[in-house]
């Protein structure tokens, strides 16, 4: 009880700082003092009014803008790199396509020097074909006309020997052997 | 008081004072208490005293004011100027960043925004005036009932006139009390809600006061104890004291923190208003 009175006094003496000779309250930790209140409320209202607009203002400002900047080169960025993207795409489509029509040209033009080759061919066997009967035709004319000159001839002959045979009083032996030799001088076919 | 002081004044605490009159402690008092300056005669308006004199804490609070257009006009010029912040510039935007990213928005929501100035100045304003009273020589605006009441005094009014715009003046009162409690709780809540209303400016002033007063005390009251238990004393004395400057280190900036964060939050509460 003791201790804790002493202890109290101390507390009191302290935190009130009355002085425990007089009892004369002098200023105390705990005073409140109008006039100090004002001029706290004064030089903050003061420091408020300043600082927003020397120093709030600009620094939020820039602050602001910095973030809006990176904010706005971000989606940039990312803009970009997706239309670099897209365009990457559309050009392996296009290379693609250019692929196959390269292919498709290339198939095309075989087949067609494939037909090209066929139809010479085809047509070329058709040409011999043909001149060979055009050459068989022409011997066969040739052969026809042969025998029927030959045939005129022997016919003249003929004509000649029956014109001798006339001049020269023929007997039947003679004859016989005219005809004979006659028929001898005729080719065998 | 009066009461406190006639207690005080009873014969028997004069014995045990008295008892050891050697240990007076009053000279820690006097090194964190208010001293005057320059005395300007007392305006009297009827009863009442009105005492305008320059105090040492005036002069502390005076000092970290100019600083602080100092230092923030310097790195707001130098901000704009250059696309990148400079080295001070750059540290004072960690700072706002922190009041505006960590204490305001989440305390207030996007509508924080718009009253950024006020908060950065509070925050600015108690932590440079804690931080000079650790300086040698200097004193501690901060740790005067006074100061952190006219501080509180401001969060209070403008809790109170932002509410008051925001939901209208009886919707404001209105709103203060939950809604869906039963009509006979109704006057202890009207009662409690109001008393809420005093007591939250009230303890931003005493918690301010009290944290920046008692890391003083504390640290005056290790060197102190040099003078008492003899010069043996002094490197423990001295760690200590030590010790607790780096926590007043961290207090300064603590108190500051939750003075604008509770600031914030009060104020917020009162513009949204639960329903």
């Amino acid at each position: 009880m003791h201790i804790a009175n002493i202890f109290l006094a101390k507390f009191y003496n302290i935190i009130l700082f009355v002085s425990s000779e007089t009892g004369e309250k002098k200023d105390t930790l705990l005073s409140v003092e109008p006039g100090l209140i004002i001029w706290t409320i004064l030089i903050f209202t003061i420091l408020l009014l300043i600082l927003k607009k020397f120093a709030w203002k600009p620094l939020l400002k820039s602050l602001n803008d910095r973030e809006q900047g990176i904010k706005d080169s971000i989606a940039r960025a990312e803009h970009l790199n997706q239309e670099a993207e897209k365009i990457l795409a559309e050009n392996k489509v296009m290379l693609a396509k250019a692929d196959e029509e390269s292919r498709k040209v290339i198939a095309e033009g075989k087949e067609y020097a494939e037909k090209i080759r066929n139809e010479l061919i085809s047509k070329t066997k058709d040409d011999t074909a043909r001149m060979i009967s055009q050459a068989k035709g022409e011997i066969e004319r040739e052969k026809v006309g042969a025998l029927n000159s030959l045939k005129d001839e022997i016919a003249n002959l003929a004509v000649q020997a029956a014109g001798k045979i006339i001049d020269e009083n023929l007997d039947a032996a003679k004859q016989k052997k005219l005809i004979e030799s006659f028929i001898n001088k005729i080719p065998q076919n | 008081m009066t009461i406190l002081t006639g207690f005080l004044q009873s014969d028997s605490l004069t014995k045990l004072t008295e008892a050891s009159p050697k240990e007076d402690n009053s000279w820690i008092i006097e090194h964190v208490s208010n001293h005057v300056l320059l005395k300007i005669p007392p305006i009297h308006i009827g009863s009442f005293t009105l005492d305008l004199s320059i105090s040492m804490h005036i002069l502390m609070m005076l000092v970290s004011a100019v600083l602080l257009v100092i230092i923030l006009t310097y790195a707001a010029a130098g901000n704009r100027k250059k696309k990148h912040p400079s080295k001070l510039g750059n540290f004072i935007e960690i700072l706002i960043l922190f009041v505006k990213d960590d204490i305001v928005i989440p305390s207030m929501g996007k509508v924080g925004a718009n009253f950024l100035p006020f908060f950065l100045t509070l925050f600015f304003f108690i932590l440079f005036m804690n931080f000079l009273g650790l300086i040698p020589f200097m004193h501690t605006a901060s740790s005067n009932i006074s100061v952190t009441a006219a501080l509180a005094l401001i969060t209070f009014a403008m809790t109170q006139i932002l509410g008051i715009k925001n939901n209208g003046f009886f919707g404001y009162f209105k709103g203060l009390v939950p809604h869906g409690i039963p009509i006979f709780v109704l006057p202890i809540m009207i009662i409690i809600e109001f008393l809420g209303l005093l007591t939250k400016p009230f303890a931003l002033a005493i918690r301010l006061f009290a944290n920046m007063t008692a890391g003083h005390i504390v640290i005056l009251a290790f060197i102190s104890l040099i003078f008492t238990l003899g010069y043996a004393i002094i490197p423990v004395s001295i760690a200590f004291s030590l010790f607790i400057y780096l926590l007043e280190l961290l207090v300064a900036f603590l108190q500051a923190y939750i003075f604008t964060m509770l600031s914030a939050l009060f104020i917020g509460m009162a513009i949204e208003q639960e329903h």
